[in-house]
């Protein structure tokens, strides 16, 4: 349910990283706890993105939630698929339900991300 | 001021325009994140009939012309759902952070509806919280049922939406005491005839109100309702009110966001807007 080889924030996003490029999208346990995701609200490409600051939104049971990004850097890419299929966000959060991607401005925030392991026990404290 | 923890706020604004009713609610919502306020409880409703949209509902959804030719507004909401007419209603709205509430963010409706269920029952409807929900992708509101929905026979009785933002959420409900599908569907637009029926068919069957559990037989008055509805949280929830005023950073943007978002075309037709 949280793949060894991702980074995770507080917040529950998963963070996939390559170099100074990254990938982002929610945890199992995010989108289980939003429900049946029928709308997602991305980012254009270019857009710059803050650590902390929301950067998508997602509409599930009636609520918007929004996502906080864990990086600072600039989109580069946005999940297109998502509009027409929103609900594969519930079904493959961490494969075809990834978000976006964003060229990070430095790879220090990185450092603060949780391990696997660190996040599944933050989770269970919740 | 109370302060978190110790007691709500309880504040009624009477009828005003959806703009106002809006944007005063994405205030109370940003000033509990900042701590500048307590849990809040708002009554409002409607100066003249108007809609309200959801969040990410689709433009193509809504008759404009049709709207503007009926002198409707048209508004759109920051919580999510589909288009909900506000006539003869009582509308509240729950401003509160998970510290008020500590609950799971799925428990959050089967909390307030239970609240909402007590201020029912306490004016003589037996009513229940719904478990197998109907979702649909018709720009209807009464025409599905959610988990947790808070039902009266077949249908809902109270229509409710959300927004959670840094820790506090925002629930809008509207607790209608009539229904009128003709003027509402009118003002919407289906992809085909089909779909008009369809959606017309479960809004009569599931479209509860106030006065079709009375069968017409006593008046509702909204002062009453709104009695229920506060006895309702304190029973259900132990919550105990305090009647106070908005602060001046609450007015101000309050007056902010209606110009620059919620009295916009840009905002209600497109959800695009800048700060």
């Amino acid at each position: 349910m949280y793949p060894q080889e991702l980074k995770y924030s507080k917040r529950h996003v998963w963070v996939e990283t390559d170099g100074l490029t990254v990938r982002l999208g929610i945890t199992y346990y995010a989108q289980e706890q939003v429900g049946k995701i029928v709308y997602v609200e991305l980012p254009e490409v270019g857009t710059p993105v803050q650590q902390d600051a929301p950067f998508a939104s997602i509409e599930s049971n009636k609520t918007i939630v929004d996502v906080y990004s864990p990086v600072t850097g600039k989109v580069t890419k946005v999940n297109q698929s998502l509009a027409e299929s929103p609900w594969i966000v519930n079904e493959e959060p961490y494969r075809k339900g990834w978000l976006i991607q964003v060229n990070l401005s430095s790879s220090e925030e990185l450092a603060l991300l949780l391990t696997a392991s660190q996040y599944q026990e933050l989770i269970e404290k919740v | 001021m109370t302060r978190p923890g110790q007691g709500w706020r309880l504040i009624d604004t009477g009828r005003k325009s959806g703009a106002f009713n809006m944007a005063l609610d994405e205030c109370i919502l940003n000033s509990c994140i900042s701590g500048a306020c307590p849990a809040t409880l708002r009554f409002y409703q409607w100066g003249k009939p108007g809609l309200s949209i959801g969040y990410a509902q689709k433009e193509a959804d809504i008759n404009w012309d049709r709207c503007f030719e009926k002198g409707i507004e048209v508004v759109r909401r920051p919580t999510g759902g589909k288009a909900l007419l506000h006539r003869t209603g009582l509308a509240c709205s729950i401003v509160s952070s998970k510290k008020d509430l500590p609950f799971s963010a799925l428990d959050y409706y089967k909390v307030i509806n239970l609240a909402f269920a007590a201020a029912y029952r306490a004016l003589g409807i037996e009513v229940h919280l719904l478990s197998s929900p109907s979702p649909s992708t018709e720009p209807v509101c009464f025409s599905s049922l959610g988990i947790s929905d808070l039902g009266y026979r077949d249908g809902k009785v109270v229509a409710s939406a959300q927004l959670r933002k840094n820790g506090a959420f925002l629930q809008q409900s509207y607790l209608p005491i009539r229904h009128y599908p003709e003027l509402l569907f009118s003002l919407l637009n289906f992809r085909s005839d089909e779909e008009y029926k369809q959606s017309l068919a479960s809004f009569q069957k599931q479209a509860a109100c106030l006065g079709e559990a009375f069968q017409r037989k006593t008046v509702i008055g909204i002062n009453k309702l709104k009695r229920a509805i506060i006895y309702g949280f304190k029973v259900t929830l132990g919550i105990e009110f305090e009647k106070e005023g908005l602060t001046t950073t609450e007015m101000e943007g309050c007056q902010t966001l209606i110009i620059k978002k919620y009295c916009r075309k840009e905002w209600n037709r497109c959800r695009k807007w800048r700060a």
